[in-house]
């Protein structure tokens, strides 16, 4: 929305550079207390994490399965612990894709809702992170790794987010 | 988004790093100013270690993993050091002067290490099993002696310095915990022979698994161990009961082969030891049963031959029961295939009925039936059934297609009681034409051997007896060879025999071993039994015609009526194949001189090999020997009464070579190209 909004002024300075009344009625406009330029507020590192991320969570979660395929090959598991932790993982693919596709949409659009949602579901997916790193049956050194790596991802973007909400709150929106 | 591309990586390489080089922090209970402090103070050890001994035993990265901080609460044995000389500390065995000696020895080498040494509880466990040994550091795989210190266990609790200091070296040098760990617990153990005395190193370290796929984590406790089977209380007795208390664990029972059982009747054919079926049971006959009584209730399997026998203890004024009738072993209605829906009726259909007497005269009757009755006035009774023989012909299918018998009826009277009843059964294949072998190909040990003679332009001439093929003297009880005539014993394959008899030499003898000579062989040289008796006054030809007659008579007992000139190689050679059948080699001792030689023994040695395949070695004739000895007979002897000793033997020598790996020939690819191949072009 604000997007739209900050074109639509662009073009009409633009449009109307060389004639003086609406010089001085840009001018007026910018002059007016709350009805200034604005700038993008999106931050474009939080955009960049959750790019990257999207691209982590899909090989996460392949090398994931293919791991308890493994897993389940190799060592001696109970059945229920098996179920149990493929079914989390699922529910953590479900977490995690909501909360990029949340987070990407409100930093773009420069919504706080979308964002604090997003910001609220890392909570549980960094549980999950933390669940295959430390407390799942067996945890191999490369899921280890690829743990700490989606641990870090998160702490990146929980603090990236409360940037980006706290800029977001701080400008008003039409 | 390219500038981002180098941070990133970056990233990821701080990420990854320190969870490759470093343990897992959940591992530590220490907190990290501590962690550092022994970090710093276990890597000057351990340069101090690998300077001291020459070798570095793990590259650095691992050598960090040496420090006592990595050891748990839990175990406190590992605590005491990273390096340690002697006892085991963690060996509640070890006595406090073991460890002051141990601590003076290692004092001299490496004054720091030792100060973390310490005397250790021992922790007690109160538990109905002896519990699973889990720390590394009390196994030990070469510990085989009790008590005892075994010979280069460097790890053996029991073995004091002394010992150690004349070990050559370690048998066992490392002792690990699980390989598939990340970090795995480990022990090391080595022999110092750089020092005057000898003394035994023990290092407690963690290798680390280089592998991504090792597992850093396990929180399944029971995972790499064997469960820990339940102690039997009084809430979980039942259920323990009910899962262990049968016979086997295994609770589905096995029933397919089972007499009676649905499942033997919805077969569509008998197969081999399958019990014969009636439309309500089973086909049964009367046989022992642990002791000699019948019991009644035996299945008769199909191709199964068998010889029943046992003993009936009956009251003769009640012999009318149905285990005498004629009628229980007659009148059976046999399936011929299990299989109800498609099952043919077979009545037994009975050839001959022998009617035997009190005094055991047979004579056979035109059968038909035959109740036991009891005679009052005699006491006897007539028409029990004392034997049967049964023949089933059977298809190829496992049809059963007929069944012959013939019975044996008996009269019996107070005297002959328990009767014995006895029961035969054979099995003969439909439209083939029976002959028992010896073997299929090869001997199997117990039947006779396949013998018999050569004629020129023939093939081999057998008796038709197979019993009567190959046989030696058999010795009795009168032990006397001139009554030994026609007394024959078969030689069996893999049997050794020996048998004897005694020949009484004198001149009053003389005149019975002619008679005998006549009786025994009136086919052989009657030109000496003729000069024999025309020349009576003359000394040396009647003692040399009484040897020659005595060394006749001999080797015909030896030797019996028709000893054969070839035995067959294996048990089912046909007299066709010559070639199947080989010689019998004749050695002979005997000098033909003046003097007198009588033969005394007679060897038979037969020589075979294990033929075909390893997994299933054919017994194979390859030689056989006979060997007749002779002795002489001193011309005094005859006057005076002198025994001589007969023999006869047969002995079966396995020459088998060593087995040979055979293997299928490589199979060769025939490929050729058409000729007109390039047609168009050439």
């Amino acid at each position: 929305m604000s997007n739209y909004i900050y074109i639509s002024i662009n073009e009409h300075t633009h449009t109307h550079t060389h004639t003086h009344i609406h010089f001085i009625w840009s001018s007026f406009l910018l002059s007016v207390p709350g009805r200034r330029r604005r700038g993008v507020l999106s931050s474009t590192p939080l955009e960049i994490l959750f790019f990257l991320n999207g691209w982590y969570c899909a090989s996460y979660f392949l090398i994931e399965a293919l791991i308890f395929l493994y897993k389940g090959l190799i060592l001696p598991y109970p059945t229920s612990n098996l179920v149990l932790e493929v079914v989390l993982l699922a529910l953590y693919l479900g977490i995690e894709v909501t909360r990029l596709f949340l987070g990407c949409r409100g930093n773009l659009c420069e919504r706080r809702l979308p964002l604090v949602v997003s910001v609220g579901l890392t909570i549980p997916a960094g549980l999950l992170a933390l669940y295959y790193l430390l407390l799942q049956t067996y945890a191999l050194r490369l899921e280890t790794v690829l743990s700490c790596i989606i641990l870090v991802f998160y702490g990146l973007e929980v603090i990236l987010s409360i940037a980006a909400l706290i800029t977001f709150c701080r400008e008003p929106s039409y | 988004m390219a500038p981002v591309m180098p941070w990133f990586i970056f990233f990821l390489v701080w990420c990854v790093a320190p969870s490759l080089t470093e343990t897992p922090h959940n591992d530590t209970h220490l907190d990290v100013t501590e962690a550092e402090e022994w970090e710093d103070a276990a890597i000057s050890l351990l340069n101090e270690t690998s300077l001291a001994e020459g070798t570095a035993l793990y590259p650095p990265n691992t050598e960090r993993q040496h420090t006592p901080l990595y050891s748990t609460t839990a175990d406190p044995g590992i605590t005491t050091g990273n390096t340690r000389e002697l006892p085991d500390q963690g060996d509640p065995l070890s006595t406090p002067a073991d460890t002051q000696g141990t601590s003076k020895v290692s004092a001299v080498t490496r004054p720091p290490l030792l100060v973390k040494d310490s005397g250790l509880p021992v922790q007690s466990r109160a538990a109905a099993l002896p519990s699973p040994i889990t720390n590394v550091s009390s196994l030990c795989v070469c510990d085989l002696l009790v008590e005892r210190c075994d010979v280069n266990c460097c790890c053996d609790p029991v073995c004091t310095a002394s010992d150690f200091s004349v070990f050559s070296g370690c048998s066992v040098t490392v002792v690990t915990s699980n390989s598939r760990l990340c970090v795995q617990d480990s022990v090391l153990y080595s022999i110092n022979s750089s020092s005057a005395i000898p003394q035994r190193v023990v290092q407690n370290v963690k290798i680390i698994n280089p592998d991504v796929f090792c597992v850093q984590t396990a929180n399944y406790q029971p995972a790499f161990s064997f469960i820990t089977p339940d102690i039997a209380t009084q809430n979980n007795f039942d259920s323990l009961l009910k899962e262990f208390g049968g016979l086997s664990f295994n609770t589905a029972i096995n029933t397919a082969n089972s007499v009676g059982s649905t499942a033997a009747r919805t077969a569509s054919r008998y197969t081999y030891g399958a019990a014969i079926l009636t439309p309500d049971s089973f086909f049964k006959l009367p046989a022992s049963l642990g002791t000699n009584t019948c019991t009644d209730s035996n299945p008769i399997g199909f191709l199964v031959s068998q010889d029943l026998k046992c003993s009936r203890n009956i009251a003769i004024s009640n012999c009318s029961v149905g285990a005498l009738a004629l009628g229980t072993y007659k009148d059976i209605v046999i399936l011929s295939v299990p299989n109800s829906q498609s099952a043919v009726n077979i009545t037994i259909n009975v050839t001959s009925i022998t009617l035997q007497s009190i005094n055991g005269t047979l004579t056979p009757v035109i059968p038909g039936e035959f109740i036991p009755s009891f005679d009052e006035a005699t006491q006897i009774c007539k028409f029990v059934a004392l034997s049967g023989s049964y023949l089933v012909t059977y298809s190829d299918q496992g049809t059963i297609t007929n069944i012959t018998a013939s019975f044996t009826l008996g009269a019996i009277n107070s005297s002959m009681v328990p009767i014995q009843q006895s029961f035969k059964i054979r099995f003969t294949e439909e439209g083939k034409n029976t002959s028992s072998l010896s073997g299929n190909p090869g001997y199997i040990v117990g039947l006779p051997l396949v013998a018999g003679f050569k004629l020129p332009q023939s093939g081999i001439i057998q008796s038709t007896n197979r019993f009567n093929q190959l046989t030696i003297l058999k010795s009795s009880t009168t032990q006397d060879c001139l009554a030994e005539d026609g007394n024959r014993a078969t030689v069996l394959f893999g049997h050794n025999m020996l048998s004897g008899c005694t020949l009484r030499l004198s001149s009053a003898v003389s005149h019975r071993l002619t008679l005998s000579r006549r009786s025994v062989s009136p086919d052989s040289s009657p030109q000496k039994t003729a000069r024999a008796q025309s020349c009576p006054g003359s000394r040396y030809s009647m003692l040399n015609s009484t040897c020659q007659l005595a060394a006749d008579v001999v080797l015909n007992v030896l030797r019996g009526q028709q000893f054969p000139g070839y035995v067959a190689m294996f048990g089912n050679s046909q007299p066709e194949n010559v070639l199947d059948w080989v010689p019998i080699t004749y050695i002979s001792t005997t000098q033909r001189a003046v003097s007198c030689y009588i033969p005394v023994s007679l060897a038979l040695e037969v020589r075979w090999t294990k033929y075909g395949s390893f997994i299933n070695p054919q017994a194979k004739i390859v030689n056989v020997t006979q060997t007749i000895s002779h002795v002489l007979i001193p011309e005094h002897f005859y006057g005076s009464k002198k025994l001589l000793q007969i023999t006869a033997s047969v002995s079966f020598v396995d020459v088998s070579a060593p087995a040979q790996p055979g293997y299928k020939a490589q199979p060769t690819l025939d490929a050729k190209l058409p000729f007109d191949f390039f047609y168009p072009f050439v």
